[in-house]
């Protein structure tokens, strides 16, 4: 009887141990959860705000999700935001406590130019990235070259085609970045063929739809025959005129420099379909916009400009 | 007094009951608790979107008599919207850490936006006041298009919150649920542990009571010598044992002392009786002697006038028969001593040995082997060896035919002196031997003083208590039995007590019959003359 009731006790005991255990970790934990969703964390040392373009694509959400992770890292709080046409929502920037603000243009540069110079005048410090805006002030600048790229991409035409290219640059608005200095673009190419007897063709543009460019590239090579090399400069747009091409059995006939670094398009370079493509990290320029408004923020003083590079995908190097 | 009091019964009852409830009181706390937790959390879980609800309506009521007071400088509504300003000024969170979580931190840009607005508004009725209508229109634009942000910005957040509610909510419904089962399992298994340490302490608290009881128990059926009852953790149990462990071995010790004075009662009475006994025979033998003995003088010149007619007459051969005779006569007659030395009982027997070979010359062996050293080393009861000779021709040779021998040895084991006495004849019949050896008395009580049964009777008298002092081994067959199959009586042999050396073995002889004697010599010395 004594050795039952000692065996009871032992068990009893054992078995309410556990389970008040695990009870306790689990209204800890859910204590945890949510004050973790309230917010209730380590306070950040500064309140930044990214403008982006209202249109989303990868790239760009590549691009804030890297300025989120670089802000977290830095100590700052990120606050995103996307521009409206009229400016009203970054025109609200100078009321929000925002200690600095990123604003990433989709065009309206007077708006936008606006905004910024109200800004400044309350003392909130500013960095534009991948497009910067013609004005009379310096304004720091983070991203890609576009003149760069315009002869990058014309040094891939070159080295592909030997004789008469005729090119079109297939601009998008999921890429606004690149249709927003689409003049710096084809000054590049233009610089690259001077001298030469290449025709650089008007261009055409694309909406947000990411197959869009499919449509597009059938109507182009179907109104003008003569264009023999095609220029992309967003990356499901590259995606959607390849398969395009492959339609119209043009692969090879059409030579197709694409935009990005995405397994499809490192699959279409093995395969000839791409002549080679034009990368630009959109993560780098997040992370690097932040640092720099940072930097802006606490010291008044950074960086001009900072160019993120743009990256040539060749096949040569797609087979490494 | 400390130590009494924590160890009283009181104090241990206390102790244990408190344990008990303690667990219940820490585990209904934890239940209690972690309700009151959930609870809180569930509340949590939905809080945040009311502030800034609150913030927006009363930005539409300060609104109003702002906008009054820019029409018609109203100090009615300036002092409505100073008031309202205020209040709405007392909701913000503007000086608060800047959250890293981006739902936070756009709820901290709103509570900036309606601080922006209200000094806005401070501004616009400072212009309104120096009536610079451009400025307060202007200021009024800006503050409408903050109005319109706040809604469009808190619809957001709105959707935002809900969703992250929504999912909040999910992980809350699904802990909460674990939670409250482990608690359900918690509280069942704290129950029944607090019911069997409830049942541990009361076995503990009884288990000293249950000993007391048992020991009782085995008092009452008196038995004295089981272990003390153990002490338990309570003074005053340990008190009532002490007293019931003291009085168990006091009635103990008390009860062995009676026993010890009644076995020494016993045996006085025991001697007593034995040496009334003893007193009777001895009256009895003297009585017997004094009848032998009616006139000595008489039969020994009687005998001694035979002896010297025969002398006289040339036969010497009856002269030395009469010569032994009288040896026998004298040697019988006038001891009186109880104990003998060896020599004086084997000169006796030479006589009884010359007159029998006398009487049997032709069919009567008589062997006498008895080492010399042994005659004065020793003494024995008078008259012992007699006796069995005499039985063995009496009882022992009804046959005709061949020679029957009488042997009689003295020899010395370690400690006892051996004596037998053994023939060849028909032996002893089992019934006789038992006869001799458990009614020594005829059933009157008086003593047969005849041959082997005196001898048996006188032996076993000096030494009650060695039952091998004298044994018979015969070839007479019991009852039934198979003619030849001997045994040895009594059989088997008791051991015997005390440190003495062990008695030589004794084996039925293959035809007749042995007397055996053996005498503790350490003892014999003992017995008076």
């Amino acid at each position: 009887m004594k050795k039952i009731v000692r065996a009871g006790l032992f068990l009893s005991a054992v078995c309410s141990l556990a389970p008040f255990a695990v009870s306790v970790f689990l209204l800890a934990r859910l204590t945890g959860e949510i004050a973790g969703r309230r917010g209730i964390e380590p306070p950040a040392a500064l309140h930044l705000a990214l403008y982006v373009p209202r249109t989303r694509s990868s790239s760009l959400d590549a691009l804030v999700s890297a300025a989120r992770e670089t802000a977290a890292a830095e100590g700052a709080a990120l606050s995103v935001h996307s521009l409206d046409s009229d400016g009203s929502t970054l025109g609200m920037a100078q009321w929000t406590g925002a200690q600095g603000v990123i604003v990433h243009p989709d065009g309206g540069d007077r708006v936008i130019l606006r905004e910024m110079e109200a800004l400044r005048k309350r003392g909130i410090p500013v960095v534009l990235v991948n497009h910067s805006i013609p004005s009379d002030l310096p304004w720091a600048f983070v991203g890609a070259n576009n003149f760069d790229f315009g002869k990058k991409a014309g040094a891939l035409v070159s080295r592909e085609v030997r004789s008469d290219p005729r090119i079109v640059v297939v601009y998008s608005d999921k890429n606004p970045a690149v249709y927003s200095e689409r003049e710096l673009v084809e000054m590049g190419l233009s610089t690259v063929f001077s001298g030469r007897s290449a025709q650089l063709l008007p261009s055409v543009k694309t909406a947000v739809n990411p197959r869009d460019a499919e449509n597009v590239v059938h109507e182009l090579l179907r109104q003008r025959p003569e264009v023999n090399v095609l220029v992309f400069t967003d990356a499901d747009d590259t995606i959607a005129g390849c398969q395009a091409l492959i339609d119209l059995n043009l692969v090879g006939v059409v030579q197709v420099i694409g935009y990005g670094d995405s397994p499809e398009i490192r699959d279409y370079i093995r395969k000839g379909v791409l002549n080679g493509s034009l990368a630009v990290n959109p993560g780098p320029t997040g992370a690097q916009a932040v640092r720099s408004l940072i930097e802006l923020a606490r010291t008044g003083y950074t960086s001009s400009s900072v160019d993120t590079g743009i990256e040539i995908l060749s096949r040569e190097r797609t087979a490494k | 007094m400390s130590y009494r009091m924590f160890h009283s019964f009181r104090a241990q009852l206390l102790f244990n009951i408190s344990w008990v409830v303690l667990i219940l009181v820490i585990s209904s706390t934890w239940i209690l608790f972690s309700t009151v937790r959930l609870q809180t959390l569930a509340g949590e879980t939905l809080a945040g979107q009311e502030t800034i609800d609150e913030a927006c309506a009363a930005l539409e009521t300060l609104r109003e008599p702002l906008l009054e007071y820019l029409s018609n400088r109203s100090s009615d509504a300036l002092s409505q919207v100073l008031i309202l300003s205020q209040s709405l000024r007392a909701r913000l969170d503007v000086d608060s850490p800047i959250p890293l979580d981006e739902t936070a931190l756009r709820t901290r840009e709103l509570h900036f936006l309606f601080h922006s607005w209200l000094d806005l508004a401070d501004s616009a009725i400072e212009e309104k006041r120096g009536m610079d209508v451009a400025g307060y229109t202007a200021r009024f634009d800006e503050m409408e298009r903050i109005r319109s942000y706040i809604s469009e910005e808190n619809a957001r957040l709105s959707a935002v919150r809900f969703a992250n509610q929504q999912k909040s909510y999910s992980l809350f419904v699904s802990l909460s649920r674990n939670i409250q089962l482990l608690n359900l399992l918690f509280i069942i298994s704290i129950s029944a542990f607090s019911i069997l340490l409830l049942l541990h302490v009361a076995d503990k608290m009884n288990e000293p009571m249950a000993n007391l009881s048992r020991m009782a128990s085995e008092i009452s059926a008196g038995r004295f010598d089981a272990e003390d009852v153990g002490m338990s953790s309570m003074h005053e149990i340990d008190h009532v044992v002490e007293a019931f462990n003291r009085m168990k071995r006091d009635i103990h010790t008390y009860i062995q002392e009676i026993r010890w004075q009644r076995n020494v009662e016993q045996e006085y009475m025991n001697e007593r009786v034995r040496n009334m006994k003893m007193e009777q025979m001895m009256r009895r033998m003297e009585l017997y002697t004094l009848q032998a003995q009616m006139n000595p003088h008489f039969l020994f010149n009687t005998l001694n006038t035979g002896i010297q007619l025969a002398i006289v007459e040339g036969a010497e051969r009856t002269s030395e028969y009469m010569d032994h005779l009288a040896r026998l006569f004298r040697h019988n007659l006038r001891e009186k001593n109880v104990i003998v030395p060896l020599r004086h009982e084997i000169e006796g027997l030479e006589s009884f040995f010359y007159i029998l070979r006398v009487r049997f010359p032709k069919n009567l062996d008589l062997i006498l082997d008895c080492p010399e050293e042994l005659l004065d080393a020793h003494q024995v009861p008078a008259s012992i060896l007699q006796p069995l000779v005499e039985n063995s021709v009496v009882h022992g040779f009804n046959r005709s035919e061949g020679r029957n021998s009488i042997i009689v040895r003295v020899f010395e084991t370690p400690g006892r002196l051996a004596l037998s006495v053994s023939d060849n004849g028909t032996g002893i019949p089992h019934e006789d031997a038992e006869r001799l050896f458990v009614h020594p008395q005829g059933e009157d009580g008086l003593v047969k003083v005849t041959g082997l049964a005196n001898v048996i009777h006188r032996l076993r008298f000096f030494w009650p208590d060695d039952p091998g002092v004298v044994r018979i081994a015969s070839t007479g067959a019991p009852q039934g039995a198979l003619p030849g199959a001997g045994y040895v009586h009594p059989a088997p042999l008791p051991e015997y007590p005390g440190a003495y050396p062990p008695l030589p073995e004794l084996s039925p002889p293959e035809e007749g019959s042995v007397v055996f004697i053996s005498i503790d010599t350490g003892r014999a010395a003992c017995i008076p003359s």
